[in-house]
């Protein structure tokens, strides 16, 4: 039930099944006797909102409210009353209440012999006064905090708190000392668990002596705000903070980012704290095993928001000795189990390659961005991508090997970039069926002729991307028949060609035209156009150092619906641009081309 | 929510919200009102929710946990991410700057750092409670211990027995 500016002329609501009341800015026809009171019975209402209006009354709750909740008291204008009789009766009825909000109530000196008529509330957890004007000596807040064992939480909000001496006594009594404020705009929040009180205070104009004490504002942010800065520090860093000051002492037990860096770790980092300079690199792995096992295994943390494992500097200890492998393997399973939401490994290019253990069901649900850098990716990890990992949605793979992995399939995945990635020896080409997939980057640097047949196949798997990235792809050996193979990108809009060797008669672009009805945009960039030359295309590394040395074109090229052209590029070789298109006019002819010197 | 009047009504929200020609006003703890347009108030997470939920968008949103001064400096962020949306590289790099610019401003005055933090946490404003997260992160990092209690005044107060367990638990540190 809910009355709003209603004028009472009853003085009792009675209702056996009333589970909710609220009573906002009434008031009541004749007040000759002020001490008239509403009499509420409800014996079953577990929700109170009380907003006294200036024509103040009592309310009195007849029943001990043996089912009630949650109780909200607000007097609108405060100057009329104290916190006296009528409130503090109130609050006698309100005993098994969890949740208490007390607003503009004024906590009067005059009144705070009452302060010991506070009930004691059993179930109050939390306790919240906004802009209340405490009394002088806290004694109301204080009587409160002492008649509430189980109060976890006490919320201060824009509270006055009249200058005086004892409040600095109390606050040490709470563990803390607060500067004194200069009279009111003091806002307070103060949470309580148990014995522990902290308090956090604002005051802009404070030039006072204490103003030192103010420096530690940063101790006061919530543990949420720590733990965001927490997680732009390396794991080292942040367990570091340790030693701070007690409020820091155990933070990161359950900070959400776990970022082991064996970075730190290197010799190169000699002069740091962290590096151990001089050290072998064997002592120096057992300082980091050290970390690693004793972080993971004491971090109490439900979930993880970011789980990162970078470890580029020490492949050289896995390939001698088969232990280390299996000690980082278990680190890694242990990271899977904090369900992390973003995932990063990194081993790098290991001699003896280093594989990923399988993620299980439960401990990729939450996933949602996952990369990994130079690991061997089989079979299972397929498996687990398309079983269990409900969320993923950005799937970025670096200079990993896929032994057995021959398909990645997910309705989820948004944006995928593979880089740098080879097939291992008896695996046939990856394919990729990623239904919402949006955007796509596929490059490569250092592969022979080989990679340009898996990667054509890759490529021509992405059959639902709208923004397909390609790189450093030199089509060596790919005839232009083979091109063919691509199917129709029916979404594509837009196509970005960095630094890549476009092919004899610019085939793989003409072969990407043809197939990609909704083309919006190419981008050309850095591109090289191979004349003729056989033997070149024979020796790829060397022609790659030619587009640098040699004949730099850039072109930039959007077409409408692939319907014109405009290229822009800066050198000399316009005649030869002008000898391709007229090579590939035939399949042009449709387009408008513009041509600018740039 | 089916019926085609909703539909269309959905629509014209829709048209309004992109043109961002509405209003909106946000009022600090002091009583101060800041009026706003949608797309700058659209970068607090919390308002945007507000006003998607049909919130009372004329009224205004009364915010007690902001002051004037935090509100002010929330809404030169929020302006100059929400009602410019950068194209070019040179809009993302005039973006950076101011970025850039904010965060060092911010950063020297601490306390009124933590205040715009709080703010963005309570707003959920992504961007802005990563800049300032990040400040504070950089400036932890590369320090020892007791560099980071003198740039942040963090008064040692550990016991005896804290230490001897720290030594135990932290072989590392």
């Amino acid at each position: 039930m809910e009355l709003n500016s209603c004028i009472f002329e009853f003085d009792e609501i009675t209702g056996n099944a009333l589970k909710s009341l609220a009573i906002d800015g009434c008031s009541r026809r004749g007040l000759q006797v002020p001490d008239d009171a509403l009499c509420v019975t409800a014996p079953k209402l577990t929700s109170l909102r009380i907003k006294l209006s200036i024509h103040d009354f009592s309310v009195f709750l007849v029943d001990r409210m043996g089912f009630l909740v949650d109780a909200s008291i607000c007097k609108m204008f405060w100057s009329t009353t104290n916190f006296g009789n009528n409130v503090c009766s109130l609050l006698g009825s309100l005993l098994n209440v969890t949740k208490l909000n007390l607003s503009c109530i004024r906590l009067s000196e005059k009144h705070s012999d009452n302060s010991t008529n506070v009930p004691t509330f059993h179930k109050l957890t939390t306790l919240c006064f906004d802009a209340c004007d405490l009394d002088k000596n806290l004694d109301i807040l204080l009587s409160f905090l002492e008649k509430a064992p189980h109060l976890e939480k006490a919320i201060l909000q824009n509270c006055k708190i009249p200058n005086n001496s004892r409040k600095r006594k109390i606050m040490a009594r709470a563990n803390r000392t607060l500067i004194s404020p200069e009279h009111e705009n003091v806002t307070v929040l103060a949470f309580q668990y148990f014995k522990l009180i902290k308090i956090a205070y604002k005051n802009d104009n404070i030039k006072d002596p204490y103003a030192d004490d103010d420096g530690d504002r940063l101790s006061a942010l919530p543990d949420c705000l720590l733990h965001t800065v927490m997680s732009f520090l390396s794991s080292r860093q942040a367990v570091q903070t340790c030693v701070l000051s007690r409020r820091w002492r155990g933070l990161w037990l359950s900070m959400p980012c776990l970022d082991i860096d064996g970075d730190e770790y290197r010799p190169a980092m000699a002069n740091s704290p962290a590096g151990g300079g001089g050290a072998t690199i064997t002592e120096r792995w057992e300082r980091l095993e050290n970390f690693t096992t004793s972080l993971l295994f004491a971090h109490n943390a439900p979930f993880l928001d970011r789980f990162r494992l970078h470890l580029p500097n020490f492949q050289r200890i896995t390939a001698t000795q088969q232990h280390h492998g299996r000690q980082m393997e278990r680190w890694i399973l242990r990271g899977f189990r904090y369900r992390p939401a973003a995932l990063e490994i990194a081993v790098g290019v290991a001699a003896v390659a280093f594989k990923l253990p399988p993620l299980g069901a439960s401990s990729a649900s939450r996933l949602k961005r996952l990369h990994h850098s130079g690991l061997v990716l089989d079979g299972g990890f397929g498996e687990c991508i398309r079983s269990w990992c409900p969320v993923l949605e950005a799937m970025e793979l670096k200079a990993c090997i896929f032994e057995d992995l021959k398909e990645i399939v997910s309705s989820t995945i948004k944006s995928l970039a593979i880089v740098d990635c080879r097939s291992g020896h008896h695996t046939d080409a990856l394919v990729c069926r990623m239904d919402s997939l949006v955007e796509a980057s596929i490059s490569g640097t250092r592969f022979g002729s080989d990679f340009d047949k898996t990667t054509s196949t890759l490529i021509g798997s992405l059959i639902n991307v709208r923004e397909l990235n390609v790189s450093w792809f030199q089509p060596v050996e790919l005839k232009y028949g083979e091109s063919a193979n691509f199917q129709t990108f029916h979404k594509l809009t837009t196509l970005n060609i960095y630094e890549c060797d476009l092919g004899q008669n610019l085939h793989i672009l003409l072969s990407f035209l043809q197939n990609t009805p909704n083309l919006e945009k190419v981008i050309l960039q850095n591109c090289e156009i191979s004349d003729h030359s056989r033997k070149r295309k024979r020796t790829p590394k060397a022609n790659r150092n030619q587009i640098h040395s040699k004949r730099r074109s850039l072109i930039t090229s959007k077409s409408e619906i692939s319907k014109i052209m405009k290229m822009t590029y800066e050198d000399d070789g316009i005649s030869d641009l002008i000898e391709l298109l007229l090579r590939n006019w035939r399949k042009l002819e449709d387009h408008t081309i513009i041509i600018t010197k740039i | 929510m089916a019926s085609g009047s909703g539909a269309a009504a959905a629509a014209a929200d829709a048209e309004e919200k992109e043109s961002g020609s509405r209003m909106i006003t946000l009022t600090s703890n002091e009583g101060k009102a800041f009026v706003v347009t949608e797309a700058s108030a659209r970068q607090s997470a919390t308002i945007r929710s507000m006003v998607d939920d049909g919130g009372c968008v004329d009224k205004g949103f009364p915010l007690p946990n902001v002051d004037s001064k935090t509100l002010a400096r929330v809404i030169q962020y929020s302006d100059e991410h929400g009602n410019k949306e950068p194209h070019t590289v040179d809009e993302r790099a005039a973006l950076a700057k101011f970025d850039r610019d904010f965060i060092a401003e911010l950063d020297a005055d601490k306390a009124f750092l933590y205040d715009v933090t709080m703010a963005a946490n309570y707003l959920h404003i992504q961007g802005l409670l990563a800049l300032t997260t990040q400040c504070v992160a950089d400036t932890i990092k590369g320090k020892t211990p007791e560099e980071i209690r003198t740039a942040f005044g963090i008064e040692y107060d550990l016991t005896a027995q804290d230490e001897k367990e720290i030594k135990e638990e932290d072989t590392h540190a």
